[in-house]
């Protein structure tokens, strides 16, 4: 393994990692948002939304690391991935956009329909960013048209992305966020709400179950040089021990014992979920349909990445700037913790 | 190539990061002022300088969430529409951005969140520590942003890989200390102090206005004011040694700012005035040798214009824009700058609080700085082109034009729809804004924060 291939390979799990973080800290919000509408008494609604207050926009921020991960250090896969998914992304972005704006509204407004519309625009743009962010991940495995340009080819339209595999990446994806959110809430709130959130366990649990191995199954049949990648097995079984451990982990905590069980139990659920999809992708970064053997991005492909003094310096720099983040938002978590309610943080 | 898909591609980022150039400014000017009053507060333990900052707070909520739902988008959007130039200068601006995202967004983002809600579960030194990480954060996050910028304007610190043709980091210092960039950054973050404190002084002149907490609104517009002032004042000196350096480094956009075709001594600064591009003159009001005044304090200084191979070797940017904005800013600025010392000396008499028609002229003065903040980016970015990445001669590079820079084969419709969506959401924004930043101002100087 050359030096260039080890800061390739390192980079690759940084921003599997990065994603991770991304589903783990933003899927509990993403998840408590999607669904806030739903809960029946305003006192309730406030009361999940309390949970997530001083940390949501901070959790966000992991998926914009991830994403300047890729542009710094494989600039061809940031560039064909966001000019082909271009109308994919744009959907992306109004979720991204609409959410910190709806937040802020329903926040500050007092009038009972406005409110009720930016509470479903909130839900709205919850939904948008796990669902395209999940068909955009699953368009990288299925595959897009890329061409020898390393680009989306002009030939395709954009409905290319949409496949069976990219359209059950996005549904689950939206049932693992489902899954935290509800394990959150049980974390962190009591009484009434408490209870629902407990309610909710079983059948998020169970559909995220059911996507989960659709996801694997489809792969493994549209992607039919999937189980000969170097780490694919590997991934395939960690993930999987990782997956079915935290579903029955859930299963067994959802009625009653440890409060706080549920939420990590998920996590290793998000966690499995992304080892299977590092270990089905390495060294992939976008395969492609139209020569999967010899267009396909892979970080180990001619001029994808930047060269490795580059990878090496944004190493060193990442690792230092990834400790920083680590000890404030463990301090905001500590400061932050314990139970709320509809009263917690009071309008402003 | 497809003009229109580029036209539109230009268009649409000029209107995202002029938009969202709103809120940041707002946002380190509100934060400057906060990390001001808890010092105040620390050191004095006065509680009106405690409230003062608890009120800042409350806007700054508003104004951060906004600034993040604006500028998420930016990033994503050089590999959308300008993918030649992120495959191009990823390993440099690439690496700006992530490290933005990751150290100076979170200190802001998660110390605002400790402002709002941990006022009363946080000793005063622990609030006042937030307070300086927030201030710290957002200007850090400024400074990389604008380092960036610069970079574009005055690039260093990179070699060009013989078998990509790409850019490779050589030196991130080099790259991040450019030639342009204490100037520029100067002149935003005082331009940021500037829109933080008008607004700040709208705010105090509306308590005036209706007589509400009044000793409270007065402490504020003196404290608001005295920084309005001082920023007003300096950024005229802040921005001329902007044009100097402007005039060594790309003497085109200087030469277009002023609207000086050929080369002269006693060249002359016009007040305001129309390019007639075609004719290459300027119908205004000169005053003669003015400008070669400013330029060295001597009348007979030559003026270079562009006309001059050696002001238009790398071409010249489209003059009308950037005379025009260049204007604007500047008479938005002094507008200002008069505005809030009438208004300081009417405080300092105790009659300010009965002038009520003047009161509202204060009021509507904080759209000024936000005025001069905008026109001002469009006076430096369309300034810089035909080049995304201006052309170096000493380090034997070419640049690369705003053109190549955009993504091969970017397809038209793709364009209108963002555009279309965007501004949609801008629009939205802009009400939410409207709608909720006199909410928060009216419920009080000395209103709760967020109670536990």
């Amino acid at each position: 393994m050359t030096e260039l291939m080890f800061w390739q390979s390192f980079w690759f799990l940084i921003i599997g990692a990065a994603i991770f973080i991304f589903l783990w800290l933003d899927g509990f919000d993403l998840g408590i948002g999607m669904t806030m509408p739903f809960l029946k008494s305003p006192e309730h609604r406030l009361a999940s939304l309390n949970a997530i207050w001083p940390v949501w926009d901070g959790n966000e921020l992991y998926g914009l690391i991830g994403g300047g991960a890729i542009f710094a250090t494989f600039p061809v896969v940031f560039a064909a991935l966001l000019s082909g998914l271009y109308p994919w992304v744009v959907l992306l972005l109004i979720g991204i956009m609409m959410r910190p704006i709806a937040f802020e509204a329903w926040n500050q407004e007092k009038e009972a329909g406005f409110k009720a519309l930016w509470a479903w625009t909130f839900a709205a743009s919850s939904f948008l960013i796990p669902f395209v962010a999940g068909v955009a991940l699953g368009s990288t495995i299925a595959g897009m048209p890329i061409n020898a340009d390393m680009a989306w080819d002009k030939g395709h339209g954009f409905w290319e992305a949409l496949s069976p595999l990219s359209v059950l990446c996005g549904l689950s994806v939206v049932g693992i966020v489902l899954l935290q959110g509800s394990a959150y809430l049980v974390k962190r709130t009591s009484g009434d709400l408490q209870a629902q959130a407990r309610k909710d366990l079983m059948p998020r649990t169970i559909f995220a179950a059911v996507t989960l191995v659709l996801v694997l199954v489809t792969a493994v049949i549209s992607v039919p040089e999937l189980l000969g990648k170097p780490l694919a097995l590997v991934g395939i079984i960690a993930g999987l021990v990782l997956i079915l451990g935290g579903l029955a982990g859930v299963w067994m905590n959802k009625d009653k014992g440890n409060e706080a069980a549920p939420y990590w139990f998920s996590s290793a659920v998000t966690a499995g979920t992304m080892v299977l999809v590092g270990g089905i992708q390495f060294p992939t970064m976008i395969r492609s349909t139209i020569d999967p053997v010899n267009y396909t991005l892979t970080i180990f492909k001619a001029g994808v990445s930047n060269p490795a003094n580059s990878l090496a310096f944004i190493g060193f720099v990442g690792v230092g700037a990834l400790a920083v983040v680590w000890v404030i938002t463990f301090f905001v978590y500590r400061l932050f913790k314990g139970k709320v309610d509809h009263k917690t943080h009071a309008h402003y | 190539m497809d003009e229109m898909s580029l036209i539109l591609s230009r268009v649409q980022f000029a209107m995202s990061a002029g938009y969202h150039f709103i809120f940041p400014p707002t946002t380190l000017g509100l934060s400057f002022f906060i990390f001001l009053s808890e010092t105040l507060y620390l050191t004095t333990k006065k509680e009106s300088f405690r409230k003062l900052s608890s009120f800042a707070v409350r806007i700054l909520t508003l104004v951060f969430a906004l600034g993040v739902a604006t500028g998420l988008l930016l990033p994503f959007m050089f590999g959308m529409n300008w993918a030649e130039f992120a495959k191009h200068a990823g390993a440099l601006f690439g690496v700006q951005l992530a490290v933005e995202a990751t150290v100076a967004f979170t200190l802001e983002s998660v110390f605002i969140g400790v402002l709002f809600f941990g006022k009363d579960k946080i000793k005063p030194f622990w609030y006042w520590l937030a307070a300086f990480f927030v201030f710290f954060g957002s200007h850090l996050s400024g400074f990389i942003i604008i380092a960036a910028n610069s970079w574009m304007q005055t690039p260093g610190g990179f070699s060009i890989d013989p078998v990509t043709g790409r850019m490779i980091m050589v030196d991130f210092w080099a790259f991040n200390f450019n030639a342009s960039v204490l100037t520029r950054t100067l002149h935003v973050f005082t331009a940021s102090w500037m829109v933080g404190s008008f607004l700040l002084v709208a705010c105090a002149a509306w308590f005036l206005k209706h007589e509400k907490e009044v000793p409270l609104a007065k402490t504020l517009m003196t404290f608001a004011g005295i920084i309005a002032l001082v920023t007003a004042i300096s950024q005229p000196l802040i921005g001329h040694a902007s044009t100097l350096e402007i005039e060594k480094t790309q003497p085109a956009k200087g030469a277009a700012m002023e609207g000086i075709y050929e080369t002269q001594r006693n060249a002359p600064l016009y007040a305001l005035g129309w390019v007639d591009e075609k004719n290459q003159r300027v119908d205004g009001i000169p005053l003669p040798g003015m400008l070669s005044f400013f330029y060295s304090f001597d009348v007979n200084f030559e003026v270079k214009g562009m006309n001059d191979p050696e002001v238009s070797k790398h071409g010249i940017p489209p003059v009308q824009w950037v005379f025009q904005n260049f204007r604007l800013m500047v008479l938005a600025g002094t507008s200002a700058l008069a505005i809030v010392a009438l208004a300081l000396l009417f405080h300092y008499q105790g009659t300010l609080i009965r002038k009520k028609k003047s009161l509202t002229i204060v009021i509507w003065a904080a759209v000024l700085p936000y005025v001069a903040v905008v026109t001002g980016w469009f006076t430096a970015e369309i300034g810089r082109q035909p080049w995304a990445i201006y052309p170096v001669e000493a380090m034997n590079y070419a640049g690369l034009s705003t053109a190549d820079a955009m993504t091969k084969n970017m397809d038209q419709g793709y364009v209108w729809f963002s555009l279309i969506a965007y501004f949609a959401i801008y629009a939205i924004c802009t009400i939410v804004f409207l709608r909720f930043l006199p909410v928060i101002v009216k419920k009080g100087l000395d209103a709760q924060l967020a109670q536990h």
